[in-house]
C-alpha cells in the first residue's frame, strides 16, 4: 500500500513538474515556521521592517484571531488547520523590481506558465504582480507618476506614506470585523496601496495578478485604495494558481475609500486552484455622490467566500457589487454583497448570477441594511441561478433589513435549469454538447461579463467556457 | 412510554433546546425567553373563568378556551387528554419537540388535544373560537384530513388575559391523498398577549392545503410554518398578512419543502408596520433531490408607514434539483406617492387614501379566501388597525 501511495506522489511530483505547477519551498529567502503565533508574527514585522504601531496591530490582531471561532454559518471551514501553513514567504530574488527585465527568471517562467495572454503583457508596465507573499514587481507608468497617482505595494506604503497608511489601514475593515480580516491584520504581507489625488481620473486600469505557489502557502495580501474627491480609478486583480496535494488558504482584506464625488470599480477574476479556501474580506467606504462598484467573478477555488460590501457614508452615494460565480465539481462558492445605505438619497444595486454543475454549490448570501436615518434610498438585488445538471445545487440567502419608511427596496430570485430544448437547437446547428452548454452559460451571464474590460471578458469567456466543458471538469 | 415519562422528556428537551438553532436566522428572530421563562410559572394553574366558551358561542361551531374544548356543536371536534394517549403519540411527539424548544414547551404543557378528523369523501366546514384567560396556555389541534375530504375552517383567536400572558397553540395537519382544505386564522389577541402559534403540515399525493394566516394583535408573535409535500403531486400555499403598530413585534417563519416530484409550494407574506413596530419576515424554500416538476415561489412584501418601524425581509432557497421552477422576490417601498396623489385629488383626505392603498395591499391576502362572509370578520380588525395607526400619526403631527 505504502508503494502505491509513493508512486502516486512521484506521479503527482513529475506532472507538477514538467507542467509547472510545482515549486518547492527551497527557492525562499525567508519563510516563517508553520503555523502561527506571536512569534510568527513578530517575525514577519521584523523582516519587513516595521514601525512599533503595525506591530501592535498585528499583535492586536492575532489576539483578536485568537480568540474568535470560526465561523459556522457558511461553507464547512474546520478542515483548515492554520498550523499547517506557511505564514510568509520572501522570494530569494530581488523583492521589488522596477522592470520587468529585471524580474527573476524563474518567476517569469511561472507567469509564462500561467498563460497570460499577451493583452494583459502590455499593461505590466503599470501592474504589479504579486508572487506568493511579497511584490516582485512594481512599477508606475511615468504619466501617473505625474498626476501624482501612487500604486505601489503596500510594504512600500509603510515606508513611504506612513502617515496615510495609518490613517486608513484597518479602518474600514477592522481586524475585528472577522476572525478572516483578523488573521489578515496580523500576518499581511504585500498587495496594493493606490491613493489617486482629486479630480485625477485614471483612464488606464490599475492591475495585479497574484498567485500562490508554495505548497501549504497562505497569501494575505492587503490592498488598501484611496480615491479622493471626484476622481476615478478601476483596479483589476485576477487570481490564478497551481493545483496543489494539499489544501491552500488564501485570505486577504481590500479595503477602499472612494471620497466625495469619486468612482471606484474595483474588479476580480478569481481562478485559484481548486484546493484554495477563498476567504476574503472586501469593503469600501463611499462617501457624498461616490460610486463604488465591485465586480467580482468567481471560479475558482475550493471553498469560496467572498461578499464584498459598500457603506454609503455620504448622501447620494451609489454601490453595486455584479458577481459571477461558477461552481464545478466540489466547489462551494458562497458569495454575494452586502451594502449599507447610511445616508439619504443613496442607491445600490446587487447583481448575481451563479451556474453550478456536477456536485457545485453555489450560495447567494446577501445583505441590505436601510438605516432609520437614511430616507428616499432605492436598492435593487437580483440573483439568478443556473443549474447545469442533476447533481448540482443552490442556495440564496438575502438578508433585507429596512429601518427607513420610504425606502424602495426590491429582491428577485429566479433558479433555471439548463434547457434541452436550448441544447437541442444549438447541436443542431453543428455545436458540440460542450460548446452548446457554453454557449448557454456565457448567454446567461453575459450582462455582467459585459461591464468587464475588454481583455478581461475574453479571459473570463475562455476561463468559463473551459470551466463548464466536459472534458476539464 | 407513558404519560409522566413524556412530560418529563419533553420538559428537559425545552429546557435543553434554544429558541433559534438556524445559524441562518441567529441575528434575526423575537426571543421570547424572558416572556416564556415568566408566563410558565403559571402554567399548572388549572381554574380558568371560561367566560366566553360556557354561555355563548356567538355563531363558532366550537369555543376552545385555555387549551380546553368548552363548546362544541360538531362531531369532527373531539377532544382528548394527553394523559390517555396512544399508539406511539408520545414518541412521534417527543422527536417533533427534539432540539425544538417552541414545539417542545408546548409538549411539556399542553394537557388536551383537540382533534379534527374528517372521513373520507366528506367535508367540514367550522368555525372555532380560541379564548385565553390565562397567564400561560398551551394547545395541540390536530387535523386530519382523510382521503378525499375536505374542510374550511376559520379560527378566530382571542384573548382576555393579565400582561406578559404566553399563549401557544401548536397545528398538527395531515392531508390524505386527494384531500384539501383551507385554513384561515385570525390572530386578534389583546396588544399586550405574547403568541406563539406553530402549523406543522404535511400533505399527501394530490392533497392540497391554503392557509390564510392574518396576524393583527399580540405583543410579541412567533409564527413557524413547516409544511412539507411528501405526495407526489400535492399542493400548498400560505398567505400571511401582518399588520402591527406600537411596539408590536413579529418573527413570521415559513418553510416550505418540496418533498416529491410535481408538487407545488407558494407561500405570499405582506408586512404593513407602523409607529415602532418590527417585522421578520422569513421564508425557506427548499426543494428536495427528486422533486423534479415542482414549483417553489415565495413572495414577500412589506410597506413601513412610519419612521420608527422596521421589517427585516429574508427570502431564502435551497435548491437540491435541477428541473424545478423556484423564484422568490421581497420588496419593500413606502405607499406611492403617485398613488397618494391620484386618490387624493378624487377629494380624500391623505389618511384616507393612505389607509385604502395599505388595505388593499392586505386584500392581495385576503383574496385568497373563499368564503366571501370570513374575508369580511378578517378585514375589519386590519381594516381599524391601519387607519388607527395612520391617525395617530395625523395626531402625533399635529401635537408636534
Amino acid at each position: 500500500m505504502q508503494a502505491i501511495e509513493e508512486h502516486i506522489t512521484l506521479e503527482d511530483g513529475n506532472y507538477s513538474e514538467d507542467y509547472g505547477f510545482s515549486e518547492s519551498t527551497d527557492n525562499y529567502a525567508f519563510i516563517t515556521d508553520k503555523g502561527i503565533n506571536e512569534d510568527v508574527v513578530r517575525e514577519i514585522s521584523k523582516q519587513k521592517g516595521e514601525p512599533e504601531w503595525l506591530l501592535d496591530m498585528r499583535l492586536n490582531a492575532y489576539r483578536v484571531f485568537e480568540g474568535k471561532k470560526t465561523p459556522g454559518w457558511g461553507a464547512e471551514l474546520d478542515k483548515i488547520d492554520f498550523n499547517d501553513i506557511y505564514y510568509y514567504l520572501r522570494p530569494s530574488k530581488k523583492p521589488k523590481s522596477n522592470s520587468w527585465d529585471e524580474v527573476p527568471e524563474e518567476i517569469k517562467r511561472t507567469f509564462d506558465r500561467l498563460g497570460i495572454p499577451e493583452a494583459e503583457r502590455k499593461f505590466f508596465g503599470g501592474a504589479e504582480i504579486q508572487y506568493d507573499s511579497e511584490v516582485v514587481y512594481s512599477s508606475v507608468k511615468t504619466d501617473l507618476e505625474k498626476q501624482g497617482v501612487i500604486f505601489i505595494s503596500t510594504d512600500e506604503a509603510v515606508k513611504k506614506h506612513p502617515e496615510m497608511l495609518r490613517k486608513y489601514f484597518g479602518k474600514v475593515v477592522p481586524p475585528s470585523d472577522n476572525k478572516f480580516a483578523a488573521l489578515n491584520t496580523a500576518v499581511w504581507s504585500g498587495g496594493s496601496f493606490i491613493y489617486v489625488p482629486k479630480d485625477i481620473k485614471v483612464s488606464m486600469p490599475l492591475q495585479a495578478y497574484f498567485r500562490i505557489n508554495a505548497e501549504k502557502a497562505g497569501q494575505f495580501e492587503r490592498t488598501l485604495i484611496i480615491a479622493d474627491e471626484g476622481s476615478e480609478v478601476t483596479y483589476i486583480e485576477g487570481c490564478t494558481a497551481p493545483i496543489y496535494l494539499s489544501s491552500s488558504l488564501h485570505a486577504a482584506v481590500v479595503e477602499i475609500v472612494a471620497m466625495k464625488g469619486a468612482h471606484v470599480r474595483y474588479v476580480t477574476v478569481q481562478n485559484w486552484s481548486k484546493n484554495v479556501y477563498n476567504l476574503v474580506t472586501q469593503r469600501a467606504f463611499a462617501y457624498e455622490n461616490a460610486h463604488m462598484e465591485w465586480i467580482d467573478a468567481n471560479i475558482g477555488s475550493m471553498t469560496n467566500m467572498k461578499y464584498p460590501s459598500v457603506y454609503l457614508k455620504g448622501e447620494g452615494a451609489r454601490g453595486e457589487v455584479l458577481s459571477i460565480a461558477i461552481a464545478g465539481k466540489g466547489q462551494i462558492q458562497d458569495t454575494g454583497g452586502k451594502i449599507y445605505h447610511l445616508a439619504n438619497n443613496t442607491t445600490s444595486r446587487i447583481v448575481s448570477k451563479s451556474v453550478s454543475k456536477d456536485s457545485g454549490i453555489t450560495t447567494y448570501r446577501g445583505l441590505l441594511y436601510v438605516d432609520e436615518n437614511a430616507s428616499n434610498v432605492k436598492s435593487s438585488v437580483r440573483c439568478d441561478a443556473l443549474l447545469l445538471d442533476e447533481n448540482a445545487r443552490t442556495n440564496t440567502y438575502p438578508y433585507n433589513e429596512v429601518r427607513a419608511n420610504d425606502a424602495k427596496v426590491s429582491h428577485e430570485a429566479t433558479l433555471g435549469r439548463l434547457g434541452e430544448d436550448q441544447l437541442f437547437y444549438l447541436m443542431s446547428r453543428g455545436l458540440s454538447e460542450d460548446d452548446s452548454v457554453a454557449t448557454i452559460v456565457l448567454g446567461f451571464i453575459d450582462p455582467l461579463v459585459k461591464v468587464l474590460p475588454l481583455e478581461y471578458s475574453v479571459e473570463l469567456k475562455r476561463l468559463i467556457k473551459l470551466d463548464t466543458s466536459n472534458s476539464i471538469g | 412510554m407513558d404519560y409522566n415519562k413524556y412530560k418529563n422528556e419533553s420538559k428537559a428537551q425545552f429546557l435543553d433546546s434554544c429558541q433559534e438553532s438556524n445559524s441562518i436566522y441567529k441575528r434575526h428572530f423575537l426571543d421570547m425567553g424572558e416572556e416564556v421563562n415568566a408566563a410558565i410559572s403559571f402554567a399548572d394553574i388549572k381554574e380558568s373563568k371560561h367566560a366566553i366558551g360556557s354561555k355563548a358561542n356567538n355563531g363558532f361551531d366550537a369555543v376552545i378556551t385555555d387549551g380546553d374544548l368548552t363548546y362544541n356543536n360538531t362531531e369532527a371536534i373531539s377532544v382528548d387528554d394527553i394523559a390517555e394517549m396512544k399508539d406511539g403519540f408520545y414518541e412521534k411527539m417527543l422527536l417533533s419537540g427534539k432540539g425544538n424548544k417552541l414545539i417542545s414547551m408546548i409538549n411539556a404543557f399542553s394537557r388536551k388535544v383537540i382533534t379534527i378528523e374528517v372521513p373520507s369523501r366528506k367535508h367540514a366546514d367550522l368555525k372555532v373560537l380560541f379564548e385565553n384567560h390565562k397567564m400561560f396556555s398551551a394547545a395541540v389541534m390536530m387535523i386530519k384530513l382523510n382521503e378525499g375530504s375536505s374542510i374550511d375552517i376559520f379560527e378566530l383567536h382571542q384573548s382576555k388575559s393579565a400582561a406578559g400572558s404566553v399563549i401557544s397553540i401548536a397545528h398538527v395537519i395531515e392531508v390524505g391523498e386527494h384531500a384539501g382544505g383551507e385554513i384561515n386564522i385570525l390572530h386578534n389577541e389583546e396588544m399586550h398577549t405574547n403568541i406563539i402559534s406553530l402549523f406543522d403540515c404535511s400533505v399527501g399525493k394530490k392533497g392540497s392545503i391554503k392557509a390564510n394566516l392574518a396576524y393583527v394583535g399580540g405583543s410579541k408573535t412567533i409564527s413557524r410554518n413547516n409544511i412539507k409535500t411528501p405526495g407526489e403531486d400535492s399542493n400548498t400555499q400560505i398567505n400571511e398578512v401582518v399588520v402591527g403598530s406600537g411596539q408590536q413585534k413579529f418573527d413570521i417563519y415559513t418553510y416550505m419543502e418540496n418533498t416529491q416530484a410535481r408538487t407545488s409550494c407558494c407561500s405570499d407574506a405582506r408586512a404593513i408596520m407602523a409607529e415602532n413596530s418590527r417585522c421578520y419576515i422569513k421564508g425557506f424554500a427548499k426543494v428536495l433531490k427528486g422533486a423534479k416538476k415542482s414549483k417553489s415561489h415565495i413572495k414577500e412584501y412589506g410597506i413601513i408607514l412610519d419612521r420608527g418601524a422596521h421589517i427585516d425581509m429574508i427570502p431564502d432557497m435551497s435548491i437540491e434539483e435541477s428541473d424545478v421552477d423556484a423564484t422568490h422576490l421581497g420588496q419593500t417601498a413606502p405607499i406611492s406617492e403617485e398613488m397618494l396623489f391620484y386618490i387624493m385629488s378624487k377629494g380624500l383626505n391623505k389618511t384616507t387614501a393612505q389607509g385604502l392603498v395599505a388595505e388593499e395591499y392586505s386584500s392581495g391576502i385576503l383574496s385568497n379566501i373563499k368564503d366571501a362572509e370570513i374575508r369580511k370578520i378578517i378585514a375589519g380588525p386590519i381594516r381599524r388597525k391601519i387607519y388607527r395607526a395612520l391617525e395617530s400619526d395625523v395626531e402625533k403631527s399635529q401635537q408636534g
